[in-house]
């Protein structure tokens, strides 16, 4: 934390969710977003100084009267999983720790492993993988310049890790349940999915999954909607 | 050393003390898996040690491989002095696929070895803060699927769990250790091993361990490629699914029955949310393959009643006791018994069992008879030895005969201590010559030797076109006789690999060859570890030349370990593998002798179409000693030599054997 505190806090302001409530939220403007139950929570521009009661609301004045904001992030590729097809092997995870790490453990991929409780049988065991918000809030929330970036061709929202100092803001920034953004067991820096920007032949995961339960899908398929 | 975590975990439950042993004592020479495992039981093993007796090692032990993205690697193998093992407890192995070996390993150990026995029911918690031996008072007498469910919910549910359930607490002598929910370590009756240690279950939580591995690029594109190979037109039809009927169906069930680390042909279907109709309420899970739902053999032959198969085969689970033995071993000792005139009832129950139960496949609508309900009832009573009957039928079968003087009726069934598995009979029909190798593998091992060498009664014969038809059971086309002679000649390095079904004269004729090649790659496979069903692979008809990649599980090794080993230097560390565990079982009073007492169960009559259709007793003798000369082993005991021992590197053991009397 005194990291943070001493580098110069060149990032605009978080995107920030006041929790009434108790539990904190944050909620992006488009993408992903994760609802909070039983919580009050007012959204807070980040570009300017107003609050809306939805965040639908929040995003409708965000397109409208700061389209310049968000329009210099590129959008990213993502990585989709259909359950149906999965065989849970977790091949992927192994895989994408095995290419980023030399090394092999589910606590250092970046793809997370969720385990259904255990009742007699099992229901289900699944591969969390990043989605690539477009609107970044791991990316906002870091204070270090540099440390974060948008990759030019994938559009990955990507850690380097030399400059990562581990302050963990984006960790926490992340909306998902679990957050897709790991910290290193030594935590000296965070490690996301950067999709494999680059690795020829593009996700390492994607390729490796013999079931074709990963689509790697492009930015430019993304942004077309597809 | 790359692909090791580095230690190996050593427990005495005598007084709860931990050590640890350093992996690099035993690689690569000795590569994982059952290699280790084996040197381990040597070196804590005497020629007095009993199954039983507090000082038997118990090891777990994983493979280099284990925990990675290669396929079929989720492997554990267990070993120890074997119950199950007639009329000495052999020692053996038995191994079972899942997470528990990634898990093992993610929490810093290439394996267990446990010594001793704790005064109170015991389990072994094992992760990164330390290693525990827990009070399991309160799991002692529950099945392995409720003891699981309490494991998780104090501990994680992404625990890895290797448990026994009543069968193994009470010793039963065909006792499996059950992982997780779908996967066993069947034979051997290593659960009873477990229950006379008062060890309940080995609990381990995954912590920060990270499996470095030498070449991560090869690792990966092995991966992708294996995988490829391994995968038959059968296997890739369909996408899986998710609804079928009222339960959930989901093909090819890596994660949840098979291994981590992806597809490797497998062809279980896993089902979940199967409703309990008479073996208790709620639901279970299944796996629809092989003996994971061959119940109907034990009772009235429907294989269309898919919910019964699953639950009947989710009690054994729940009980910790053996599919194989249950349905393909004891039930049929039972009937071949009832037809006799010699059995008439049992466990207080008048018998109406299938008269006309034939002795010899291909007849797979064969099943004793039992009704569901007696089927049921049968299965709970040995697993709790209640009265007299089950306490005798949880000796296993050829104790059991022995007690109720019916040993010549086993003597049909049970080799060594098991039932028939890839012999041409009951179950598993094959041509002559393929039975000749068959017994000579089940003469020279400790127990049914083609759960880890099903290449060669199983996999080499369904790509003949004779005998397989047009495609085989994968769905892979097949080739005529003449051309995978041929194909077999240049794997195997013998023309005479699979001679003999034309020229029946040949059937005997080198065929020690073949089997020390299976023996070498099931050490291998066993090793690094990779699945026992799917390696080697042989014959692959969408090759140019129909030869299948078996250098596979080596590239994978190489590609883990940073190795540059050929084939030559893995089936030397194989051969001085196989030269330590024949050693244990010399040290146990294995000779010639037993070893050829496989004769008189391969010259009973059968309905083979082949002629001939018994073996030769002379013939075989020949081959036996062609087998000890290309092992160096002598020809008197078939007992490994001082020369033999030393060229490769084992000078101790031949000074243990001698110092024994056992060194020929
Ligand atoms: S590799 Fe594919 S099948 Fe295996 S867990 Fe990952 S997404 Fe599922």
């Amino acid at each position: 934390m005194d990291k943070k505190e001493n580098s110069k806090l060149s990032r605009r302001n978080l995107l920030k969710v006041i929790a009434a409530g108790g539990a904190a939220a944050t909620v992006g403007v488009s993408g992903c977003t994760q609802q909070q139950q039983g919580t009050t929570t007012k959204y807070a521009c980040p570009y300017c100084d107003k609050e809306f009661e939805s965040q639908s609301k929040l995003k409708t004045h965000i397109q409208e009267d700061h389209p310049q904001e968000i329009s210099d992030i590129k959008k990213s590729g993502v990585i989709t999983w259909e359950p149906e097809k999965c065989a849970s092997c977790s091949r992927c995870l192994m895989a994408c720790s095995a290419y980023h790490d030399g090394s092999i453990s589910y606590k250092i991929s970046r793809i997370l492993w969720e385990d259904d409780d255990y009742i007699g049988q099992f229901e289900f065991r699944r591969p969390l993988l990043c989605q690539q918000c477009d609107s970044p809030e791991c990316f906002y929330a870091c204070p270090i310049e540099g440390a974060m970036y948008i990759d030019e061709e994938t559009g990955a929202r990507c850690i380097d890790e030399e400059k990562c100092t581990g302050c963990g803001e984006c960790v926490e920034a992340c909306p998902f349940e679990p957050t897709r953004v790991l910290m290193k067991a030594d935590g000296d820096a965070a490690i996301k999915c950067d999709l494999c920007s680059d690795r020829e032949g593009g996700p390492v995961c994607v390729e490796v999954c013999d079931r074709n339960a990963l689509t790697y899908v492009t930015s430019e398929e993304r942004e077309g909607g597809t | 050393m790359d692909g090791y975590v580095g230690k190996i975990l050593k427990v005495n439950l005598d007084n709860g003390t931990t050590s640890e042993i350093d992996t690099s004592n035993y690689v690569p020479d000795y590569i994982g898996g059952v290699g280790i495992a084996y040197r381990l039981v040597w070196e804590n093993m005497d020629e007095d040690l009993t199954e039983f007796d507090p000082g038997n090692p118990l090891v777990f032990m994983t493979g280099p491989c284990s925990g990675t993205s290669l396929p079929s690697t989720g492997r554990t193998e267990i070993s120890g002095l074997a119950p199950e093992g007639y009329p000495e407890p052999w020692v053996a192995n038995s191994g079972f696929g899942g997470d528990f070996a990634a898990k093992l390993k993610y929490a810093g150990y290439d394996g267990v070895i446990i010594v001793g026995k704790a005064e109170e029911p015991v389990y072994l918690l094992i992760s990164e803060d330390g290693v525990e031996v827990k009070d399991a008072t309160h799991l002692w007498g529950l099945g392995t699927l409720k003891a699981q469910e309490l494991l998780a919910r104090n501990h994680s549910d992404d625990m890895g769990a290797a448990l026994i359930g009543p069968a193994g607490e009470n010793k039963v002598r065909w006792a499996t250790v059950q992982a997780r929910t779908e996967n066993a370590a069947g034979q051997g009756g290593y659960g009873a091993v477990m229950g006379s240690k008062n060890l309940k279950a080995v609990v381990t939580i995954p912590g920060d361990t990270e499996i470095t591995v030498a070449d991560p690029e090869a690792v990966i594109e092995e991966s992708k490629k294996i995988s490829e190979e391994l995968a038959t037109p059968n296997q890739l039809e369909g996408e899986l699914e998710t609804e079928e009927s009222q339960w959930t169906t989901r093909h090819q069930s890596c994660g949840f029955s098979a291994c981590t680390g992806g597809f490797a042909g497998c062809l279980p279907v896993y089902y979940s949310n199967v409703p309990r109709k008479f073996t208790g309420s709620g639901t279970v899970s299944g796996v629809k393959y092989c003996v994971g739902n061959c119940g109907p053999w034990l009772y009235n032959g429907d294989w269309g009643d898919t919910n019964t198969a699953l639950e009947v085969n989710k009690l054994c689970d729940d009980l910790s006791l053996n599919h194989w033995e249950a349905f393909a071993g004891l039930n049929w000792f039972l009937c071949n018994a009832y037809n006799e005139g010699e059995l008439n009832e049992l466990m207080g129950e008048e018998l109406d069992m299938n008269e006309d139960a034939p002795h010899v496949y291909p007849d797979t609508t064969a099943n004793v008879g039992f009704s569901k309900e007696f089927a049921v009832k049968f299965l709970r009573k040995i697993a709790h030895r209640e009265g007299e009957d089950a306490d005798i039928l949880a000796e296993g079968t050829p104790r059991a005969a022995e007690e109720m003087g019916l040993e010549e009726i086993a003597k049909e069934t049970h080799k060594h201590g098991y039932g028939p598995h890839w012999d041409g009979r009951y179950l598993h029909f094959i041509h002559y010559p393929v039975w000749v190798v068959s017994a000579l593998a089940w003469a020279v091992q400790p127990r049914d030797p083609f759960n880890q060498q099903h290449g060669y009664p199983e996999r080499l014969p369904s790509f003949v076109e004779e005998w397989a038809g047009d495609t085989n059971i994968m769905g892979t086309e097949t080739l005529p006789y003449d051309t995978v002679v041929d194909l077999a000649a240049e794997v195997y390095g013998t023309e005479n690999a699979l001679t003999g079904w034309k020229n029946t004269e040949l059937g005997y004729k080198d065929k020690e060859i073949p089997e020390i090649w299976h023996e070498n790659r099931q050490l291998m496979k066993g090793s690094v570890p990779a699945c026992d069903r799917q390696f080697p692979l042989i014959i692959d008809p969408r090759e140019d030349d129909n030869i299948g990649d078996y250098e596979a599980e080596l590239r994978m090794f190489n590609a883990v370990v940073g190795t540059d080993w050929s084939l030559e230097e893995m089936y030397e560390a194989c051969e001085k593998i196989w030269n330590v565990y024949r050693s244990c079982h010399v040290l146990q009073g294995r000779t010639r002798e037993q070893d050829e007492t496989v004769i008189d169960y391969f010259k009973q009559p059968s309905d083979w179409p082949d002629e001939p259709q018994e073996l030769d007793p002379d013939k075989f003798r020949d081959l036996l000693e062609n087998y000890y000369e290309e092992r160096g082993w002598d020809k008197e005991n078939g007992w490994p030599t001082r020369d033999k021992l030393e060229e490769l590197g084992l000078s101790d053991v031949a000074d243990k054997l001698e110092e024994k009397g056992k060194l020929p």
